[in-house]
């Protein structure tokens, strides 16, 4: 608590409880312990070795953007940390609350406000989480068409703050080609609109200023997303590539020639050997791919020639739609017990992306460096490539070391030398620190290396919009409270 | 994943409260960052056990059994909420959870008919005995019509599903023993329960528990044996030219694995137009009202079950069926007079249409 004495604790208690009312605010400890952890390994491993977690004093469920206005401002008087907390799906521990003060749940702003199915577009309260919104989509024949891993979890607020790929956002795009306006509560308590399209020459984008501001530069209130017409079908296929260039080069050409599959996912051969066959219980050597098409079938039917044509001159062994559609069928699986990586193992996702051009040297630079110099911890690396874009890919770049140490300081330290070092491996390589998972508290300190000298401009940026540096204070390498 | 669907969460829309947020609660005692307190005495018994949770669950984790035992463990440390320790209170002293005196079970179903050489024992539960006696009524209507020789226990008292549920363990054993003892002395065949958790514990916790169950005896639930008599051509139903949905209560359904007798029952009336909520069997919600949740945070309970009724009107339905007191009081409490849905118990809607 960085509040001086219990008597300003209790008078601010009553200061928000006021704007609230009671029932919506707590300071229980039960209540501060789950607001303390999100899904990110650094929040896990601290609990898992008895650690105290840095703790909120307050936390807060407000109903509207005015309450939140309200609270913002009072937080602004006693230069109280304010930390928007959504699902707390993310894995950079972004919702961490680094240096205490107020949580603000969105949960209760949950509301759909909108549907406009002459335009397709959506709008929402942030805090809908996805899958709410996306079912209430589904029965108008719409879609979202954002599938994240998270979406049983992470809310419509936290799509746009985190700015979140979905499964099949090679197609879609990600949340940010999505999104089309927000409603957002300033760090100085402000409610203020972006335009109401994204796409105009009225100046620079506000909107995209906000976009993977992580709570930063305020919180995401409403948010309006364009929708797509759920599609006649949608089709899968599997293939098996000799190893994994074949497999890059495949997708390359399939994104190049701009056929437009909803998906690609290749996985290295180290991945297809171990979390392919486990999960979908495919016994196979090389590279696998699932490739998927969607929207009308007589479109698809065309396309789908193209890629087989693509596929088999470089190689690769068709085994057919059924093993395709598994893996639509279980894609999350491989995020949840038992598959998901889990305590006591040391893990970490170092997900980038880059041009194709760069992609192959990144890769195996980045492989060298995690099996060679922690090779003595046993440390494995594998990837996916599961976001293609028409100039490039993302790397879901995964490390692993079955049998670390167990002290927490120790292990934590490891942890970072290797998000460290493969990191800086990127964007050494032209990569930048991720594609979809977000900074957090976790990559904050690269950001002045990732931007260089642009960097203090982005800083200047955080200081105008939020001149107590009350937001979310240690994420996006934004720095403490002030 | 649970927390799209928590049936509590998604009525708190807190984190401490979802499945994750309490095993993270638990796991935080184990790894001493933490004890069992009030508050987190409140937290655990703020769920409805229903059990969605489970099957949305991809790694296949059960949080109602921690809970349970939790429970347990606040019970032995005396910090569990009032309105616990009264319905206990409730049950040791009275027989039922409702505090309802112990010799008034049976006024408003009364005269019951007590009868040695009957082959069923109709147990009618706390639920129906204090809270919704048409029930029972109705029950009683279809035995006499399809000539059942059947018998009710003078001294029914409750089944100890709540005593479980609610911590006290050992209260709930040797309430079943005694119950047991009752079933053995009645000469009974078949013990037919209208309350899912009357069934459920009885059947399935009993045993746990290590109270032997008697031998020759099968326990139904009133949907079952209903399917049962229909199919037997020993009751005939009139034609319903109504659309009905229907709510599957938890522990019937995901506790019981009992989803195609009641809309067997159903079907078999002529006319009847069965139509599903969009999450039904297996994925149905919670009314609210089970595992006790309505006499422990009545307000909770209000606003779970508020949100199932909507659900239940949104498919145009003329009558709301279920097969649970719980649900029916749960929807009961919902309904205006504004609202043309009907709900009733699925033994209602049969009592009433016999021919």
């Amino acid at each position: 608590m960085n509040i001086p004495n219990k008597l300003i604790y209790d008078l601010i208690y009553t200061e928000l409880a006021d704007i609230v009312g009671p029932e919506y605010i707590t300071r229980r400890r039960v209540d501060k312990l789950a607001y303390a952890v999100d899904y990110s390994w650094v929040s896990q491993m601290w609990i898992d070795r008895g650690q105290e977690p840095p703790t909120a004093d307050f936390i807060l469920f407000p109903r509207n953007a005015q309450e939140i206005s309200e609270i913002i401002r009072v937080a602004n008087t006693h230069r109280l940390p304010v930390v928007p907390w959504g699902g707390a799906s993310g894995s950079q521990g972004g919702v961490i609350p680094l240096y205490g003060g107020i949580i603000i749940d969105l949960k209760r702003l949950n509301r759909i406000i909108e549907i406009d199915e002459e335009s397709l577009t959506v709008t929402a309260e942030a805090g809908i989480i996805g899958q709410k919104l996306e079912w209430e989509l589904n029965e108008r024949g719409l879609t979202l068409a954002h599938y994240p891993a998270s979406e049983y979890a992470a809310t419509l607020g936290g799509y746009i703050a985190a700015r979140g790929s979905g499964t099949l956002s090679t197609k879609y795009g990600k949340a940010e080609d999505m999104v089309m306006w927000i409603k957002l509560v300033s760090p100085t308590g402000e409610i203020i609109e972006t335009l109401p399209v994204p796409n105009h020459a009225s100046g620079p984008g506000l909107l995209e200023l906000f976009v993977g501001s992580e709570g930063t530069l305020g919180i995401i209130v409403e948010v309006k997303m364009r929708v797509d017409p759920l599609p006649e079908e949608r089709r899968f296929q599997s293939f098996l590539f000799e190893d994994l260039n074949k497999g890059i080069e495949a997708g390359r050409r399939i994104m190049a020639q701009r056929l437009n599959p909803c998906v690609i996912r290749l996985y290295d051969e180290v991945d297809t050997k171990k979390y392919v066959k486990r999960v979908l219980n495919l016994d196979v050597t090389g590279s696998y791919m699932v490739i998927g098409v969607d929207g009308f079938r007589e479109l698809n039917d065309v396309i789908w020639k193209k890629i087989f044509e693509i596929c088999k001159d470089l190689g690769g062994q068709d085994l057919g739609s059924e093993a395709g559609q598994k893996w639509w069928d279980h894609r999350y699986d491989f995020y949840f017990p038992p598959f998901a990586k889990a305590l006591p193992k040391l893990f970490g996702t170092i997900e980038t992306v880059t041009t194709f051009k760069n992609i192959r040297p990144l890769y195996y630079a980045a492989k060298e460096i995690v099996e060679k110099k922690y090779g003595d911890y046993g440390a494995s690396f594998f990837a996916h490539f599961s976001h293609w874009y028409p100039w490039g890919v993302m790397v879901y770049a995964q490390f692993m070391i079955d049998d670390p140490p167990q002290d927490p300081e120790l292990v934590l330290n490891l942890h970072n030398r290797i998000w460290a070092d493969t990191a800086k491996c990127f964007i050494a390589n032209g990569g930048v620190l991720n594609e979809h998972h977000g900074i957090g508290l976790k990559l904050g300190w690269l950001m002045r290396k990732q931007y260089g000298p642009a960097w203090p401009k982005m800083v200047d940026i955080k200081n105008a919009f939020d001149p107590n540096g009350i937001m979310n204070p240690g994420k996006l390498g934004f720095g403490p409270p002030k | 994943m649970c927390r799209h669907v928590c049936t509590v969460s998604e009525s708190m829309h807190r984190e401490t409260v979802t499945p994750k947020g309490k095993g993270l609660t638990l796991f935080s005692i184990l790894k001493g960052l933490q004890t069992f307190d009030r508050d987190v005495a409140e937290v655990m018994y703020q769920c409805a056990l229903c059990q969605v949770c489970h099957e949305w669950c991809v790694g296949n984790w059960d949080i109602t059994d921690p809970i349970v035992e939790a429970r347990r463990k606040i019970v032995s440390l005396g910090i569990e909420p009032p309105q616990v320790r009264q319905i206990q209170k409730n049950i040791i002293g009275e027989g039922n959870p409702y505090g309802g005196k112990r010799d008034e079970r049976f006024a408003s179903i009364s005269p019951i008919s007590v009868n040695k050489e009957a082959s069923v024992l109709y147990f009618a539960g706390c639920g129906a005995a204090y809270r919704r006696p048409e029930i029972a009524r109705a029950t009683l209507v279809v035995l006499k019509a399809s000539g059942i020789k059947y018998s009710l226990l003078s001294d029914e008292e409750c089944c100890g599903a709540y005593l479980d549920i609610m911590g006290y363990r050992e209260d709930a054993q040797a309430l079943g023993q005694k119950n047991v003892e009752r079933f053995k002395d009645s000469g009974c065949k078949t013990l037919v329960m209208g309350c899912p958790h009357c069934l459920y514990t009885i059947k399935e916790r009993y045993p746990q528990w290590g109270v032997k169950l008697p031998k020759g005896i099968r326990f139904v639930h009133t949907t079952t044996y209903l399917r049962e008599l229909i199919m037997q051509n020993r009751i005939k139903l009139k034609p319903i030219n109504k659309t009905t949905t229907y709510q599957d209560p938890c522990r019937l359904g995901r506790y019981c694995g009992i989803y195609n007798d009641p809309r067997e029952v159903l079907i078999s009336f002529d006319g009847l137009n069965l139509v599903e909520m969009k999450w039904n069997r297996e994925k149905a919600n919670c009314c609210g009202y089970g595992s006790g949740l309505a006499l422990t945070f009545p307000k909770l309970a209000d606003d779970i079950a508020k949100d199932r009724f909507s659900q239940a009107k949104k498919t145009g339905a003329e009558i709301l069926v279920t097969s649970c007191q719980s649900c029916k009081s749960a929807f009961l409490n919902q309904s205006s007079d504004k609202d043309t849905l009907n709900v009733m118990d699925i033994v209602e809607l049969v009592a009433e249409n016999i021919i």
